[in-house]
Parts: C-alpha cells; sequence; structure tokens
C-alpha cells in the first residue's frame, strides 16, 4: 500500500498543475494528498452537492407552499410552481444516474408525495376529516413505494430501506410543520423547517454514498463521504439556508406577517451554526468576528425591509450602500483568514450577486410578481453553492491536517495463530519432517514387533 | 397585513390550491362548502383562542436522533462472550490496531461510535500464540444473533446479525467495513482462514455485519 501511493504520486502532483478529472481515478482517493479544492470537487462530491442542494431546496420550497397554503398567501400558486421546477431538475438529476425510465418513475413517486401532501393540507382547510385521514394514510404508506423505487434502483442495496425510512420521515416532518402552523406554534414550524431542511441533506449524503458505492467507474472510484466533502456540504447547508430563509424573513417582515419573529429566530439560528462552522476551522475569536459581520448584514437587508415597508427611498438606498460595505469588510476578512487564498475581489463579485438576487426576490415579491421572485429565491438558493464550493476548498487547502481521513488502509491483524493450521514456510517443512519420523517409527516399531 | 382574518386565509388558499392544476388534488370542493367553513372558523379571528388554533403542544418535533454510546462493554449471548472493550486507533502502516488484551474487544475510535450514523467497528483476535481468544467463535454468530454494546455507565444499545463473510486479508473491502452507511451499524472483525506463518497472519478476515435493532 506504501508502494502504491508513492507511485500514486506522480500523477497526482502532476494534476495540480493541470486539472484532469481522470486525475481522482484510483484506489485510495481519500488518502492522498490532492489540493483543498480538488478534494471536495471530486465527480462524488459534485453528486451529493447536487443532490443535497435539490433535496434540500424540496424540503424548504415544499415548507413554503404550506406555509402559503396555512397562511393563505398570494404567492401560493407561485411556491407550487417552483417546487414542481425543483421536481423536473430532481428528476433530470436522477434520470443522470439511474437512466430514463427510472427517472420517469422517481418524477412519477415524487409527485405523488407531494400530491398527497396538497391533499392534506386541503382537507385540513375543508375540514374534512375522512379526506384528511385518507390523505395522511397515503403518506404514511409511502415508505413501501420509496423502498421499491430505491431498492430497484440501487440494485437492492442494503441502505434502500434506511433511505426509504429517511424519505419517510421528511413527509412526517411536512405535516408536522404543517400542523404547527395552523396550531400557530410558529417557532415549532420553523425548528421544523429547519430540521427538514438538515434531514434531506442527510438522505443526500445516504444517496450519494449508496450511488457511488453503486457505480464507482462512473464516479472515478472517488468517494461521497469523506472530511473534506462533509466540510462543502456543511457550508452547502448552512449558506443555501441562510439564502432560503433570509428571503423568508423579508417577506413575512414586509407583510407584517404572525410568524415574522419566528423567520428571523430562524435565520439567526442558522447563523448561530454558521458561526460555529466558522469556528471550528479559525477558532472561537474567529466564529465571533464572523457572526458579528454575518449579523450586521442581515441587519442591512431588514433596514431594507423596513425602509420599503415605510416607502422611504433614501433610507433603502442606505441599506445598498451599507451592503456595500459589508460586502469589502467580509471579503478582506476572508482573504486575510484564508491567507490570500480566496481573493477579495472574488468573492466581493460573489457577495454582490447574493445581494442582488436577495433584493429581487424581495422587490419582486412586493411588487405582486411571484412567478419572478421564485425564480430569484430559486436563484439565490443555488447560488450560494459556490461560496461554499470555495470556502471549503480554501479552508482545506489551509488546515489539510484537520481533513485527513483516518479510514484504515488494511484490516487489523486479529489473530497469533495458536488455534489456526499453518500451511507455508518453515512450519510445513517442520510438519514434514516430523510426519517422516513418525513413519519411520512406525516402521520401526513394525520392524520390532516382527521380530 | 392583509393576512390578520383567519377565515380568509383560508378561503383564499384554498381558492388557489383549486385553481392550480399542476398539482394533483381531488376536486370535491365547491365554493358553499368553503364559506361555511370561513363561517366556522370566524371566532378565532377575533383573537378568541380555540382548541385548534393556538393550542401548542410540548412534544419534541420528529427528528433523526442517533444514539450513540462511547463502547466500554459487549455481550455476544449467542457464543457466550462477555469482554471489556479498549480504544484502538490507526497503525503506522495503515492497519486498524488491535487491542493488547487477547481477551478484550478493541474499538476503533477514528471511526463512530456505536449507534451514530455510519459502521462503528470492533475487532477481537481469534487467538494468542497458544490458544483461542475472544472472538474464536464469532464465525458462529448468524442473521438474527444479538450483539449487545453498553457504555461505562451501562447505558446500552443492540444489533442484530444481518451478515457475515470471510475475505481473503489483502482484497478485504475496506470502505465497506469502515466507511458511511445511512444505518447505524456495527461490524466486528477477526482473523479466520489458515495462518500465514511467514507473514506473520492469517490469510483471510471474517466480518459480521450487524445493524441497530429497532426500538
Amino acid at each position: 500500500m506504501k508502494l502504491k501511493k508513492s507511485f500514486l504520486a506522480i500523477p497526482l502532483s502532476l494534476s495540480l498543475l493541470v486539472p484532469v478529472q481522470g486525475a481522482f481515478a484510483h484506489d485510495h482517493a481519500n488518502h492522498t494528498e490532492m489540493s483543498g479544492s480538488e478534494a471536495v470537487a471530486t465527480p462524488a462530491a459534485e453528486l451529493r452537492s447536487t443532490l443535497g442542494h435539490l433535496l434540500s431546496e424540496h424540503a424548504y420550497l415544499a415548507v413554503e407552499v404550506m406555509r402559503n397554503g396555512a397562511l393563505g398567501a398570494k404567492d401560493f400558486e407561485a411556491s407550487v410552481g417552483a417546487l414542481n421546477e425543483n421536481t423536473v431538475d430532481l428528476s433530470n438529476a436522477i434520470t443522470s444516474v439511474y437512466g430514463d425510465e427510472a427517472g420517469q418513475q422517481f418524477k412519477q413517486m415524487w409527485e405523488e408525495h407531494i400530491g398527497f401532501f396538497v391533499d392534506y393540507v386541503t382537507a385540513t382547510a375543508e375540514n374534512d376529516e375522512t379526506k384528511k385521514a385518507e390523505a395522511l394514510n397515503n403518506l404514511d404508506t409511502y415508505r413501501e413505494k420509496f423502498s421499491q423505487f430505491l431498492e430497484t434502483a440501487t440494485g437492492e442495496r442494503l441502505e434502500a430501506s434506511g433511505l426509504a425510512e429517511g424519505l419517510q420521515m421528511h413527509v412526517n416532518q411536512l405535516v408536522g410543520a404543517f400542523d404547527s402552523y395552523l396550531a400557530k406554534d410558529f417557532n415549532k414550524a420553523y425548528e421544523y423547517e429547519r430540521e427538514a431542511i438538515h434531514h434531506m441533506h442527510m438522505v443526500a449524503k445516504g444517496l450519494s454514498n449508496a450511488i457511488t458505492d453503486q457505480f464507482p467507474e462512473k464516479f472515478e472510484s472517488t468517494k461521497a463521504v469523506t472530511p473534506a466533502v462533509d466540510l462543502r456540504a456543511t457550508l452547502n447547508h448552512l449558506l443555501t439556508e441562510h439564502a432560503g430563509l433570509a428571503v423568508v424573513a423579508m417577506q413575512q417582515g414586509a407583510d407584517g406577517a404572525e410568524d415574522f419573529e419566528a423567520a428571523a429566530g430562524a435565520l439567526n439560528a442558522n447563523t448561530k451554526d454558521l458561526s460555529a462552522a466558522i469556528a471550528s476551522v479559525y477558532g472561537n475569536e474567529a466564529g465571533e468576528q464572523f457572526k458579528t459581520m454575518w449579523s450586521n448584514h442581515i441587519g442591512f437587508f431588514v433596514d431594507y425591509v423596513k425602509a420599503t415597508g415605510a416607502n422611504d427611498e433614501n433610507a433603502k438606498k442606505e441599506a445598498l450602500e451599507n451592503l456595500d460595505g459589508y460586502r469589502a469588510e467580509f471579503s478582506k476578512f476572508l482573504e486575510t483568514a484564508t491567507d490570500g487564498r480566496l481573493k477579495s475581489d472574488a468573492l466581493a463579485d460573489g457577495l454582490q450577486m447574493h445581494v442582488e438576487q436577495l433584493i429581487a426576490a424581495f422587490d419582486f415579491y412586493v411588487a405582486g410578481d411571484y412567478e419572478k421572485a421564485y425564480d430569484s429565491i430559486r436563484e439565490a438558493y443555488g447560488h450560494m453553492l459556490n461560496p461554499a464550493k470555495e470556502l471549503s476548498g480554501a479552508f482545506i487547502d489551509q488546515f489539510p491536517e484537520k481533513f485527513t481521513s483516518m479510514m484504515p488502509d488494511e484490516m487489523p491483524k486479529t489473530g497469533m495463530g495458536g488455534t489456526a493450521d499453518s500451511m507455508m514456510g518453515n512450519y510445513i517443512v517442520f510438519g514434514l519432517i516430523m510426519a517422516i519420523f513418525a513413519s519411520m517409527g512406525l516402521v520401526i516399531r513394525k520392524k520390532l514387533q516382527q521380530n | 397585513m392583509w393576512r390578520v382574518i383567519y377565515a380568509l386565509v383560508f378561503l383564499v388558499v384554498f381558492t388557489g390550491c383549486q385553481q392550480n392544476d399542476s398539482i394533483k388534488k381531488s376536486k370535491t370542493e365547491d365554493s358553499t362548502v368553503l364559506h361555511e367553513a370561513e363561517k366556522t372558523e370566524e371566532p378565532s379571528s377575533s383573537g378568541v383562542k380555540t382548541e385548534n388554533t393556538h393550542v401548542k403542544n410540548d412534544e419534541p418535533i420528529i427528528k433523526d436522533i442517533r444514539e450513540k454510546i462511547k463502547p466500554a462493554q459487549i455481550t455476544i449471548p449467542a457464543i457466550n462472550v462477555k469482554a471489556q472493550i479498549e480504544e484502538v486507533g490507526l497503525l503506522d502502516n495503515g492497519q486498524m490496531g488491535v487491542p493488547e488484551d487477547i481477551n478484550q474487544v478493541g474499538w476503533f475510535k477514528e471511526g463512530v461510535m456505536p449507534g451514530e450514523q455510519g459502521n462503528a467497528v470492533l475487532a477481537g483476535h481469534v487467538d494468542s500464540k497458544t490458544g483461542p481468544a475472544i472472538f474464536y467463535h464469532l464465525e458462529k454468530l448468524a442473521k438474527g444473533d444479538e450483539i449487545i454494546v453498553a457504555d461505562r455507565d451501562g447505558k446500552s444499545l443492540t444489533f442484530i446479525v444481518y451478515d457475515k463473510k470471510s475475505y481473503v486479508t489483502e482484497s478485504a473491502p475496506v470502505d465497506k467495513v469502515f466507511g458511511f452507511s445511512y444505518r447505524s451499524q456495527l461490524n466486528l472483525i477477526t482473523c479466520t482462514g489458515s495462518f500465514n506463518r511467514e507473514k506473520g497472519t492469517h490469510e483471510e478476515r471474517l466480518v459480521v455485519y450487524t445493524v441497530l435493532k429497532d426500538n
């Protein structure tokens, strides 16, 4: 194994100069020295990232639909439209792995579970207990469908049953979120929303792990679950969630909705988690600094929302200027933290897009152009995958020792041979000699007997 | 501000819902039903608390919680094993370490803890230089047998055997044994096959695969 590693070091060092996809194709992708940006961009990492993006976005949009349903929002239809677009994207991702037929099957199954959920929302509105029970029953037995699909798709891998249970839990979480909304227990509703998003990242982790295990050749034998890919996935999760929750908080703020405080609370909880992720790499002090800056930029968005509500163009302008200032400061912070691995100019451009997407989502929403609002929301959600990838790559590059895989190359040596049969080496020769002596002994004994 | 009235809310939503044909739903509702619903919901809009609208339940949210323990003791009733667990790490040569005491079992501390999502790994010797060791009878385990792992405080988790396989040592599926899994699994390793005196190790490894028992 040692030999193999040093042998592989040659093509890998070349790949640092010329990033070739094929450079990942070897047995021990996780043990060799890839750069941080390579380690987070393996084919398996990309798969996990895509599935995490689309599955968590599904959960996010499904909760949006549910919230709009429970609160009777005008953007209900637009949110359903966005959820359906997500289903198309998700089905395409499944198709790319399992082919057209499976992709179609998946789409059908996925649309069906959304349909049952909408049935539940509708039946609740109509106070139709029979229909409600029927919808719940349909949702509850959905595990079997998920199971069947996943078992066929994964070639009857054992993970299928666990993943199907995971998807069933997703359904149950959405029902829980909806019921909490109806009960006006908004804190719990947002707790559910965050958990539903988190849960889908777990499903994505399991699913991408099963897929890369099933088709190692399609993923150049890279792994979906390594310390490096885990970091990227964590940042994917928290940064996309930030964008999603920010949009909700802005909208609910503009409407003066009852759940605004709970929405803002969820966004703050996300900031806390994000700061903790930064602190895990850069220490508590940097984590605190990050938290302050991050909270400030959320504050500027809130200012923008308030100014919009008050029709105060000057205050709106001021909020946007403050966001500009934040971009510069925050980009510098990251450039310094990563020792120049991230360039503040490029970061500032990326942040500018984030700001523009959120402002657009909000402005369209206020203007009543809900379809465009949801286009911007989906864009804002997906955009966050870019900083997540860049940040995780730079972090790992800077602290490779924190992200080394500790998986063994070899099985343990759990025996000393005291009870086993020998089969090679000196002991065979020794055994043979003993056998010869024994047979000689027999001959001698026979001779003695004969005499 | 337009959604203060709870009843109105219902009307708007579900009309919206009805008009949307891009999602699957039944078509039984009619507008009179909806108007009645509006009337019955009226009281809640005036701030009067009703059973359905303002009651909070204290139940925790549905969550995928995996209880994990730092293993200190293992019991395998089917083969009469009861042993202490020591921690083992990764050796310089890339091998998983083994317990110092042949009558103890080693938990691979660089991996996940039993109960956590993924594959936790325990290894025990099949024999010493002179006779049987703690996992001598591991190969007798069959599907359905139970493995009970407990921490120092006595908190325990039960795992169920779902598979058992022997591999030529060099080609054992290390990823499958040590890598990620969606389920909470626990894999037990020992040696099997003939002993290669030149290499000083057995030719094969036995892996007993177990999964956390449903509560």
